[in-house]
């Protein structure tokens, strides 16, 4: 079980890096409704673009 | 592509003999501080190698910035003093170099690396191939603007002239700049690029070294390095121009020293290990706010855990004295920016404090507003690995986080990390505290990499202990596997900029901003004066860059006040300027502030020459060929004066 936890785990914060990174998304030319979706989801929480 | 080879392997070259006389100068000056036999208080041989690299950066930085203030940063000097080192180097090591007597550690250390170490290095190559192209490429924002214009300066001039419209900036220790300087002095920008890459594989090495002096196996060292290499904020200032990543590599090597300290004789390492912090801290001055609790932290646990007594009132003497050791290595370390900055700007303590007034501008940022400085403080550790604020240019690697539960089920499987590792990751900790308490809206991990960077080697010794522990080889390998993704795209985006970087290093000139750069100044009059409102420099010409006006004949520019349009033409002319470029995203006001080309008087002609919808050339010429009448700017001139000379050179 630990062990399960751990693979998921490390999948989590690196998909969560790709995903909600819009250099990686964009270059990556990914145009997929999920996608676009847990980025929406996801980045407004950690990332505050371009507000002083 | 032969073109691109030729040009990026010489330049690399070039980089790697000039480091490794650097290596020379650190090895001699290891030798003069610690003493004979130095290299066997360490574990691994690559630490001797590493602190020698860092010292000999950070000490010929100082050397060479003073030469600067001098005038005397000319190429046969600097030649004639490298020439030295290396006959220096030659005399005192005439018999042979003992590396270290435990030699067989590097063969024995590959023989001991796990295979999911040789998956990851695998990853690991390709990052480094592709950071190692993009660092040929266009420069952006800080490096176009200052870190590589202010080396292509002191290059050209010989002497420590402040960049235009930086004057007040250029008060910082130019200790990483200096280095750039001397690749420009013997090659140019390609040779600088190559050289602060090199600097980024150091930082690499050092932290490589710092797992190993606190005992972590060779595949923590891998996981080290995978952390390091994918933390995108160290990727992009080492691909960059910038220079934060070379005073972190100063920082880790000043702590490896410190990791030596003994109660028995711990002066000699806790001078050196002051010496590189303080240079460290020079060259990046917000890691004065970390460095220091850190270093505290780590001598204490070291005088504890090699201490002779169990009596305080010893203890309390021997933290004393060492005190008095550690702030004689900072003066010492500070003395150059000392020197620097009284003779170039009468101010002996800037940045710090002036004595003539004003206040430490540099220092006494805030970036964001209450409301979202507020925030930011309630997401880190995510806003330092997930964030992408203003300014922030990259993160910390997400592996960071990756590694948190291995760490905790292996020390539950029994992982006994060293003592330093465990220490290290507690100092690294409260020194973020610390950074979040005195800066909390300054967010970028390029301002506490050496804080950020001291827990690394206890996550990753946690996570080799889970990785090496595993029950199950198919977890290890999604793990792997994932990390392998993650490196993959990460040379995936640093890929991206190909064709962009191949027409930068050959010269090509993508961008009309370089087209425009590179046409400043032609059929100019002998003297002429530019007036470049652009923040981005670095890609001009040397002697367009010498003889553009400073911020201060730009503030009196603007408060002539002329009654036309045609006044504010011949006002120009008059005062020398001769050619303007204006890069309009960053500086559209002085459209605003120029008269249209055709409202000239009888006399003038005015030009528009436009380069891109962005970029613009204006030339004023007058109708008959006569220069303007006041003494303008000489570049050859700059060439052979010293720095307080220069006003006398450029007269109005």
């Amino acid at each position: 079980m630990r062990t399960v936890f751990i693979v998921f785990w490390v999948f989590l914060v690196l998909a969560v890096n790709w995903v909600a990174d819009v250099e990686v998304v964009a270059k990556l030319a990914v145009d997929h409704p999920f996608i676009e979706f847990v980025h929406k989801a996801i980045w407004p929480y950690i990332h505050r673009p371009y507000v002083f | 592509m032969i073109d691109f080879l030729t040009i990026t392997l010489s330049a690399t070259m070039m980089a790697l003999l000039y480091n490794l006389i650097l290596s020379a100068a650190g090895y001699l000056f290891c030798r003069i501080i610690l003493g004979p036999g130095w290299t066997n208080r360490f574990v691994g041989g690559l630490s001797p190698l590493v602190i020698g690299l860092a010292l000999g950066q950070a000490v010929m930085g100082s050397v060479w910035q003073v030469m600067a203030v001098f005038g005397l940063f000319q190429i046969g000097i600097v030649t004639f003093v490298l020439g030295g080192i290396l006959l220096c180097f030659g005399i005192v090591f005439r018999t042979g170099i003992k590396w270290r007597a435990n030699s067989g550690w590097l063969k024995r250390g590959f023989v001991r690396v796990p295979v999911y170490g040789w998956i990851l290095l695998t990853g690991l190559v390709v990052v480094i191939t592709a950071t190692w192209i993009r660092s040929f490429g266009w420069p952006d924002g800080d490096a176009m603007a200052f870190y590589l214009a202010q080396p292509k300066l002191i290059a050209f001039t010989g002497a420590l002239t402040p960049v235009a419209d930086y004057e007040s900036f250029a008060e910082i220790g130019l200790f990483a700049e200096m280095h750039s300087a001397v690749m420009y002095l013997f090659s140019g920008e390609m040779a600088a690029r190559a050289w602060l890459w090199q600097s980024g594989m150091l930082l690499v090495l050092s932290m490589v070294a710092l797992s190993v002096e606190t005992m972590l196996p060779i595949g923590a060292s891998i996981l080290v390095s995978a952390t390091v290499l994918t933390s995108t904020a160290i990727l992009f200032v080492m691909t960059d121009g910038k220079t934060d990543h070379v005073g972190t590599a100063w920082a880790i090597a000043s702590l490896l020293t410190a990791l030596k300290i003994e109660w028995q004789s711990p002066w000699r390492p806790v001078f050196l290990a002051a010496l590189l912090a303080g240079l460290a801290g020079l060259a990046k001055l917000s890691f004065l706010v970390g460095l220091p609790i850190i270093l505290a932290i780590l001598t204490i646990d070291r005088l504890f855990s090699t201490r002779r007594t169990h009596h305080i009132n010893p203890l309390v003497v021997r933290v004393i004295a060492i005190a008095c050791v550690a702030v004689a290595g900072v003066v010492v370390a500070w003395s150059s920016l000392m020197i620097k900055n009284y003779i170039v700007y009468g101010e002996l303590f800037a940045p710090f404090y002036y004595l003539g007034g004003g206040s430490g501008h540099m220092l006494n940022q805030v970036w964001f507003s209450p409301e979202n400085t507020r925030w930011i403080l309630l997401t880190y550790p995510f806003a330092l690995i997930y964030g992408k604020y203003p300014m922030q240019a990259g993160n910390l690697s997400p592996l960071l986080l990756a590694f948190v539960p291995m760490l905790i089920l292996a020390w539950r499987q029994g992982f006994k990390p060293g003592r330093s590792s465990v220490t290290l990751a507690i100092a690294g900790l409260v020194s973020v505290c610390m950074w979040m308490l005195l800066r909390p809206s300054v967010l970028a991990p390029r301002y506490i990499f050496p804080m950020t960077l001291c827990v690394v080697p206890l996550l990753a010794g946690g996570a080799d202990f889970w990785l090496s522990k595993s029950v199950s080889r198919f977890a290890v390998l999604l793990i792997v596997s994932a990390i392998l993704v993650h490196t993959a795209l990460i040379g995936l985006r640093f890929h991206q900029g190909w064709p962009l970087t191949q027409l930068y290093a050959t010269n090509q000139k993508p961008d009309g901003l370089l087209v425009a750069g590179d046409h400043l100044g032609i059929d100019a009059y002998p003297g002429a004066r530019f007036l470049v409102a652009s923040y981005y420099k670095s890609f001009l010409e040397s002697k367009v860059l010498a003889c553009t006006i400073s911020s201060k004949e730009k503030a009196r520019l603007q408060q002539l006040n002329p009654a036309s349009p045609a006044e504010m033409w011949a006002c120009l002319y008059q005062n020398g300027v001769t050619d303007i470029m204006m890069y309009r995203p960053t500086h559209p006001r002085l459209l605003g502030q120029l008269p249209e080309v055709d409202e000239t008087p009888d006399w003038l002609d005015v030009t528009e020459e436009i380069y891109s919808p962005i970029v613009s050339v204006f030339r004023i010429r007058s109708h008959d060929g006569t220069a303007p009448l006041i003494d303008g700017c000489d570049a050859d001139c700059l060439k052979s004066i010293r720095f307080s000379n220069r006003v006398e050179c450029v007269k109005q």
